[in-house]
């Protein structure tokens, strides 16, 4: 008798805690808890060392989970993510050498969010323990594209451009060397592309260095004769025909691609081909 | 030096004829696997993330495993009093200790070698089967720099349990205080590092407390699976004197223990 009502009282809490976990569920797929899933830097510091790395790990994608939980419901609140940025800056800080936060991060926080500030300083953290190309190369496109600050973007992106495993991605000295130029460090951008040349293997991307070079160096003998029209005239010159009459270039300078080149109302050298020519009709219609 | 290596192979013997030490190996082994399915949630770094758990169990079985088996060795040498047919033999108190200590050297050694293998051969493995986009490069040398200061942890570990065995007939008190020693000195190195790196932000009251506490309990951490990975060197200054700093340790705990167990009655 006392085994039947032992196995009839075990019968019905097993069915009941099955009951109670489906209200559980329930509950757990009608909220999305930041409290449960987001890691905070207090969660991780007193977990013990060795385990924290797999615990950094299961934080993050507890983090991920978060983020799709709250993706799916429309855009998401400033408050929220700065959270978002808080635990994935604590995963960080506990296993830094993990590049899925600074990737997730740079992703996140950047287009979704609008903190680009946060996500830079996510990934300059990364950039001292992460030796991966990709890292300087959020950097310096956040820079030069989200907050416009070209120098700080060619910074960065030179750096990626240097990185071994980047060196068979033309794009990224060709970018940065572009930036430069805007900022107007012609030297820089020359320097950077001449130390690439001489480490790329690829003969094609070799190629579109070399043009690049070629037009920069005549981009900076156009604004030396730039200089020295203004010295001897008193004035900016207005378009390249000017220098040509007034033999500071030569009458057939071409970039690299054998496009022509232009000066802007606004004083700075493009070029049909390499150099900005998606101006060139803009450029025209003035 | 033959008694200690008798007490040695008595110890090693006696603790690889539990049951459990295959039954850990075992769910070790179920672990790796685990961490092979964990690695699907990663983007871009899934070998990182197979290491970190890889490791994280590792030391989470070998610390938790010795602290249990040091704490039944202890417990029933003593509860079971064949403590006393050693000592009927003239062998001293203090050469008891120090026999177990020996052994539970040796012990921790090859647990940590078999687990520690199978960590190393999985990882390498699982590693190896990547895309080659993720891969990383497997650091074997520093694989066993870290094994190796794995080991000294767990004979560290033992030796605290072999300390609060010398006053505390309680097998569950001993455990517990060993414990709260694990917990404290594995997670104290954060804590070192958080009150250094936040100066500004944290009550001195707390920074002198933390300091203090890591100059004054044992460190239970280790380079980690970073090293394994390639991705962080071993300090050699720093790990060295992390051995060393654990080796001093437990000589002192012996000491101690050996002073106390002198004097402890056993009846």
């Amino acid at each position: 008798m006392r085994v039947w009502t032992a196995g009839a009282l075990g019968t019905i809490l097993f069915f009941s805690s099955l009951l109670l976990s489906f209200f559980l569920a329930k509950e757990i797929r009608g909220g999305v808890e930041e409290r449960y899933l987001l890691p905070t830097r207090m969660y991780l510091l007193f977990v013990p060392r060795d385990l924290s790395w797999g615990l950094s790990d299961i934080g993050f994608v507890n983090t991920l989970a978060f983020l799709g939980y709250s993706l799916e419901r429309g855009p998401m609140k400033r408050e929220t993510a700065l959270k978002v940025y808080d635990a994935l800056y604590a995963v960080t800080l506990y296993n830094p050498r993990y590049f899925d936060p600074y990737y997730v991060g740079n992703a996140f926080l950047t287009w979704e969010t609008g903190l680009y500030r946060e996500a830079i300083d996510l990934l300059k953290r990364g950039m001292r323990y992460v030796n991966d190309w990709r890292i300087p190369f959020y950097i310096g496109f956040n820079y030069f594209y989200f907050l416009g600050d070209n120098l700080k973007g060619a910074k960065y992106l030179s750096l990626a451009a240097k990185h071994p495993q980047a060196r068979e991605y033309n794009l990224l000295p060709l970018l940065a060397s572009r930036l430069y130029y805007e900022e107007g460090k012609l030297e820089v951008a020359l320097a950077l592309l001449r130390e690439q040349l001489k480490v790329m293997k690829s003969e094609s991307m070799k190629g579109a260095i070399r043009v690049r070079i070629v037009t920069l160096e005549r981009a900076k003998k156009i604004y030396e004769a730039m200089r020295v029209f203004e010295r001897r005239f008193g004035r900016k010159p207005r378009s390249l025909e000017e220098l040509v009459r007034a033999g500071l270039v030569p009458k057939d300078i071409r970039d690299g691609a054998g496009g022509r080149f232009y000066i802007t109302p606004d004083g700075k050298v493009r070029s049909e081909r390499v150099l900005f020519p998606i101006r060139k009709k803009a450029l025209e219609k003035r | 030096m033959r008694f200690l290596l008798g007490f040695a192979y008595i110890t090693l013997k006696e603790n690889v004829r539990r049951r459990s030490f295959y039954g850990v190996v075992v769910v070790y082994l179920l672990s790796l696997l685990f961490s092979r399915m964990l690695m699907e949630f990663s983007l871009q770094d899934p070998s990182k993330v197979l290491a970190d758990y890889s490791y994280s169990f590792l030391s989470f079985f070998l610390f938790l495993s010795t602290l249990f088996i040091a704490t039944d060795t202890m417990a029933k040498d003593i509860e079971k009093k064949s403590v006393y047919l050693v000592l009927s033999k003239g062998v001293t108190r203090e050469a008891y200790l120090l026999g177990r200590a020996f052994g539970f050297f040796v012990f921790t050694l090859s647990f940590v070698f078999v687990l520690g293998l199978f960590f190393l051969l999985i990882v390498w493995f699982l590693n190896e089967v990547t895309v080659s986009v993720f891969r990383k490069e497997l650091h074997l040398s520093a694989g066993l720099f870290v094994l190796l200061s794995l080991w000294v942890k767990t004979f560290l570990l033992s030796i605290v349990v072999l300390f609060f065995s010398t006053f505390m007939s309680n097998f569950f008190l001993v455990f517990l205080a060993s414990v709260v020693v694990l917990i404290a000195g594995s997670s104290i190195e954060n804590l070192y590092h958080f009150v250094s790196v936040e100066k500004e932000r944290v009550p001195d009251l707390v920074r002198y407390t933390v300091t203090f506490l890591f100059y004054v309990l044992p460190s239970f951490s280790s380079p980690g699976p970073d090293a394994v990975l390639g991705l962080q060197k071993i300090n050699l200054k720093y790990f060295s004197l992390d051995i060393a700093k654990s080796l001093a340790y437990s000589g002192f705990l012996l000491s101690v223990g050996s002073l106390i167990f002198r004097r402890r009655e056993l009846a």
